[in-house]
């Protein structure tokens, strides 16, 4: 009895917790869709109304779409991107051995490590110089190759068993033709790990492009939002339609997605229960 | 374009130039401007004309006579001496909370709800946590004063700008950390538990003594890289504080952290070679903090 | 079909460790079935992955027939290889597991195909073609990693332990259609194990291995009856062999060792006397019996646990050999025989039954039997 009642109230907490992780995104919500007094109502309404007059305001009246445009084109760019670079990268590294290849593998990891907000301002400079400032280039190919992706994609290749390439060796199979048809395809799991997260964190961008860009047909969502918080100051409604409109893909995909993304972020030790 | 690069390349054949190539460009891209950001720390720059000279340390003393520049480095420091214990306690706390639940197909769900701010765009949420903290109509208002407490300024005071700033940041990230947790939780072998739990110790030994010490290594992951992100830490205080809200650094400087000041120095005031030999300061800091906490885990970790 | 030589071949790994393989010298003929034999860490796969041009000789020569292959890279070498692992692609059917190697040699599809026909009928993999590996039983799954190996007619067919992972009864099926598979094809056939049943059962010759030495090569009668040395013999046989060292002397009847423990006949004094003062005798547990009168060997003993295994019992003892810490006996005794722990016991054996080694560097003496008749009648 004692045992369940403490089962009960584990459980409970556990809901308050996530309730108040996930309070906020429905606050977008129902702030989005609420009357326009009903936003600067107190005690404030819980409850969503219908009122969709602000939401299509954005949708119809911002250039929004061009932003999510940006945005799409940039993250998908990224992926594919950093798919092919890391992919090839993880192979040579995990595969083939030549010299100083666990050098350039550490340094690698450790680059990883590095305060990349220091190096804002070379950075910058760098882009300045190469006339590569306000385009889709500058916020797509710095991170064409992914530390983490070569990671991934290293630790992946290095699970293979031997044998599939020792197999390959005696039937007289060169390394290209193994990697078509032996390493890629059964690098699936592999790449729709870095997939995932190069899609979010590509999508997620906020200060690179803010630096890097300055007009809109460039621009992505998250630089977009800054924007419109000085268009609409104390427009609330359609503040947080734009940030709904924002935000939905990437809830979306998370929902779909969500066993995936956590196993791509922690391994295969994370306690997912398959 | 870059013979450096092909040069490199070309001592490894055929298939290998072409990944050797990939991995020489990354470093090119992070390595390079690393140098760069010294080089440009040691002179005065002007961007675009070529009116650059060599001014040694001039900038650096320049900038300890601001005293701007040194609240900064304060502001960055409260910031994240209040932000890491918040991160390790909350997130292990969430972690061994939702550790329980997870053998359920259900539990995933929970998990799931946690993580989910962390992977949402950071102006987007910032946005609505402005809302929240909102004096006359946010929400946070309206619960403190339903309990009777005093309604608070929040973004909009000195004292409660960056609090507000940090309970953002926290929603925003302590999913990432749970997560890592709940990693380095199923790596302690159950068998020790059960032996411990056989021989009747109570729960909060067991973690003390076995949970604890074998967490170790994760704990540190955690500080580490809860360290390195909260002194950059910039979209979300320039979302809320920063710039296009009004408040360029938040009511009298209050939420100016080392970020977001060189930001502005460099990217609204033009003064690049201040912005540099900021951002080497910064640098360095991060980088000794990193090596003081290496330091420290050899030490104290227990590696298996 | 080729002959494969291993000339003082050599495999050092750089550390500085002691050689993974040390001067190994080896002759496989046409058609041999040949069996590495030893425990973990002896060499054997290295050796195996020498000819198989996956690991390079650090000194030494490898040929095949009349060719000097050292620099040969594995496809040319046309050798067939099974792992352990099997190492089955995954995401490929059988069919295109088996065709793999072909394919990426540009071999006509036709062909490829009545390849493919003809090894999966002789593997009776016909009705399985179209599954992947995970959809196979192991013993499937091991007939296709045989078929796979068998594709390009190899010169070669190499085998590294390749039942390890099969259940009992599984491996002793597989056992069987190798033996017959080899007996069909007539491959050369190297072949990696620890497992003694495997071998002695399938090879026509064993070698047996210990690290990185080849410690002895011999049909399987010879390595169990005329065992080269000390670790063969107690590698050999399940239990190996009883091995007793102690110094020897002669009271005028028999010839005793370590003191009152073992007796043996004076035929034996002209070999001993040319040994030295102590020797290594050992006698196999299954040549042990009850004692007889006029046996020859005796051995006095003393019961520590008796093992009833309902075709056999096992008797384990103590031999008091003078100055030694506490000898083992193991013998092989026929069921139903009772005797309490504790007991002095005295076993005997026939004459034959005895190896004689040297105490000191544990190579077989051979003790000929003609001298030892001829001493009688001296």
């Amino acid at each position: 009895m004692h045992l369940r009642l403490r089962r009960m109230a584990h459980q409970v907490l556990v809901m308050a917790v996530a309730a108040v992780f996930a309070f906020p995104l429905y606050w977008v919500v129902v702030t989005a869709f609420n009357s326009h007094g009903g936003v600067f109502s107190i005690p404030p309404r819980f409850v969503p109304a219908f009122h969709t007059g602000a939401f299509t305001y954005v949708l119809t009246h911002t250039s929004w779409l061009r932003y999510m445009a940006n945005t799409v084109l940039i993250a998908g760019s990224t992926v594919v991107l950093v798919i092919a670079t890391s992919a090839m990268a993880g192979y040579a590294l995990a595969e083939l051995r030549f010299r100083g290849s666990s050098f350039l593998f550490l340094m690698t990891v450790g680059v990883m490590m590095l305060p990349t907000q220091a190096l804002l301002v070379p950075q910058y400079a760098v882009a300045l110089h190469l006339h590569l400032l306000n385009s889709y280039a500058i916020q797509i190919i710095p991170f064409a190759a992914s530390t983490v992706g070569v990671f991934l994609f290293r630790q992946f290749f290095k699970s293979l068993p031997r044998e599939y390439w020792e197999a390959a060796r005696i039937d007289g199979v060169g390394h290209l033709t193994y990697i078509r048809r032996v390493a890629l395809p059964l690098a699936r799991p592999a790449v729709a790990t870095v997939a995932l997260l190069t899609f979010i964190a590509s999508w997620n961008q906020f200060q690179w492009p803010l630096i890097m860009t300055s007009s809109h047909s460039v621009q992505p969502i998250e630089v977009a939002l800054s924007h419109y918080m000085q268009t609409f100051q104390a427009n609330w409604r359609k503040l947080t339609s734009a940030v709904l409109l924002a935000l939905a893909p990437i809830v979306v995909l998370f929902v779909l997605l969500q066993r995936h993304i956590v196993t791509a972020v922690a391994g295969r030790d994370s306690g997912v229960n398959r | 374009m870059d013979t450096q690069l092909d040069a490199a390349a070309a001592r490894f054949p055929g298939r290998l130039r072409a990944d050797a190539a990939s991995g020489c460009r990354l470093h090119r891209l992070l390595l390079h401007p690393a140098a760069y950001l010294l080089y440009i720390s040691f002179f005065h720059w002007g961007i675009l004309s070529s009116a650059t000279r060599f001014v040694g340390l001039a900038n650096f003393r320049t900038l300890f006579a601001q005293p701007l520049f040194l609240h900064s480095l304060v502001t960055s420091a409260y910031y994240t001496a209040v932000m890491i214990p918040a991160t390790v306690l909350l997130s292990l706390g969430i972690a061994l909370l939702l550790k329980e639940g997870l053998s359920k197909r259900r539990g995933a769900i929970w998990r799931g709800a946690v993580f989910l701010p962390h992977v949402t765009p950071v102006v987007a949420t910032a946005i609505i946590w402005v809302w929240i903290f909102n004096p006359q109509f946010g929400l946070a208002n309206f619960v403190l004063t339903s309990v009777h407490l005093p309604a608070l300024g929040w973004l909009g005071s000195v004292n409660w700008a960056l609090p507000a700033v940090m309970i953002d940041s926290l929603w925003h990230s302590l999913g990432l950390y749970v997560i890592i947790f709940l990693a380095g939780l199923a790596s302690v072998p159950r068998d020790l538990i059960e032996v411990a739990r056989l021989d009747g110790a109570p729960r909060h030994h067991i973690f003390r003594r076995i949970i604890w010490p074998l967490l170790s290594p994760t704990t540190f992951l955690v500080v580490l890289l809860a360290t390195v992100n909260t002194w950059q830490a910039f979209s979300q205080i320039f979302a809320m504080t920063g710039g296009p809200h009004g408040g360029a650094g938040g009511p009298a400087y209050a939420t100016t952290t080392d970020a977001v000041l060189i930001y502005q120095t460099a990217f609204i005031y033009f003064n690049f070679s201040l912005a540099a030999a900021m951002s080497t300061i910064l640098f360095g800091i991060i980088m000794t903090l990193s090596l003081i906490q290496k330091w420290i885990s050899d030490r104290v970790v227990f590696y298996r | 079909m080729a002959r494969v030589e291993l000339k003082n071949a050599t495999k050092q790994y750089g550390n500085g460790q002691a050689p993974a393989v040390s001067s190994a010298d080896l002759v496989i003929d046409e058609g041999d079935f040949v069996v590495l034999l030893g425990p973990s860490g002896c060499g054997k796969s290295t050796t195996l992955r020498m000819i198989a041009g996956l690991e390079a000789l650090t000194s030494g020569e490898l040929w095949f027939d009349d060719r000097l292959v050292n620099g040969d890279p594995p496809d040319r070498r046309n050798v067939g290889m099974v792992f352990q692992n099997y190492a089955l692609y995954p995401h490929m059917t059988v069919e295109q597991n088996l065709s793999f190697g072909l394919k990426a040699a540009r071999t006509p599809k036709a062909e490829v195909r009545q390849r493919v026909a003809e090894i999966a009928h002789l593997l009776g993999l016909d009705t399985y073609l179209g599954r992947r590996p995970k959809e196979l039983s192991g013993g499937q799954r091991q007939r296709v990693a045989l078929g796979r190996a068998l594709m390009r007619r190899p010169a070669v067919f190499l085998m590294d332990e390749p039942l390890s992972n099969l259940d009992a009864n599984l491996r002793e099926q597989m056992r069987i259609e190798l033996a017959r598979l080899h007996g069909q094809l007539g491959i050369t056939t190297v072949y990696v194990t620890h497992d003694q049943n495997e071998a002695l059962t399938l090879a026509d010759r064993v070698v047996v291995m210990e690290s990185g030495k080849i410690r002895q090569c011999g049909s399987p009668a010879e390595v169990y009856g005329q065992p080269a040395d000390t670790f063969v013999a107690g590698f050999i046989g399940s239990p190996g062999m009883n091995l007793w060292t102690a110094g020897w002397d002669d009271d005028g009847k028999s010839v005793w060792l370590g003191g009152r423990a073992v007796c043996l006949p004076r035929s034996y004094l002209p070999v001993l006397e040319d040994l030295g003062p102590s020797i290594t005798v050992g006698i196999r547990p299954e040549h042990l019996g009850l004692f007889r009168t006029g046996a020859d060997v005796e051995v006095v003993c003393q019961v520590e646990v008796l093992e009833q295994l309902g075709s056999h019992t096992q008797l384990h003892a103590e031999v008091e050999l003078a100055g030694e810490d506490r000898a083992r006996l193991v013998a092989r005794l026929d069921a139903a025989f009772a005797v309490h722990s504790g007991e002095k016991l005295v076993l005997t054996a026939p004459s034959g039954a005895v190896h004689l080694f040297d105490a000191e560097s544990g190579r077989r003496v051979d003790v000929d039997q003609r001298s030892l008749a001829g001493a009688l009648v001296r």
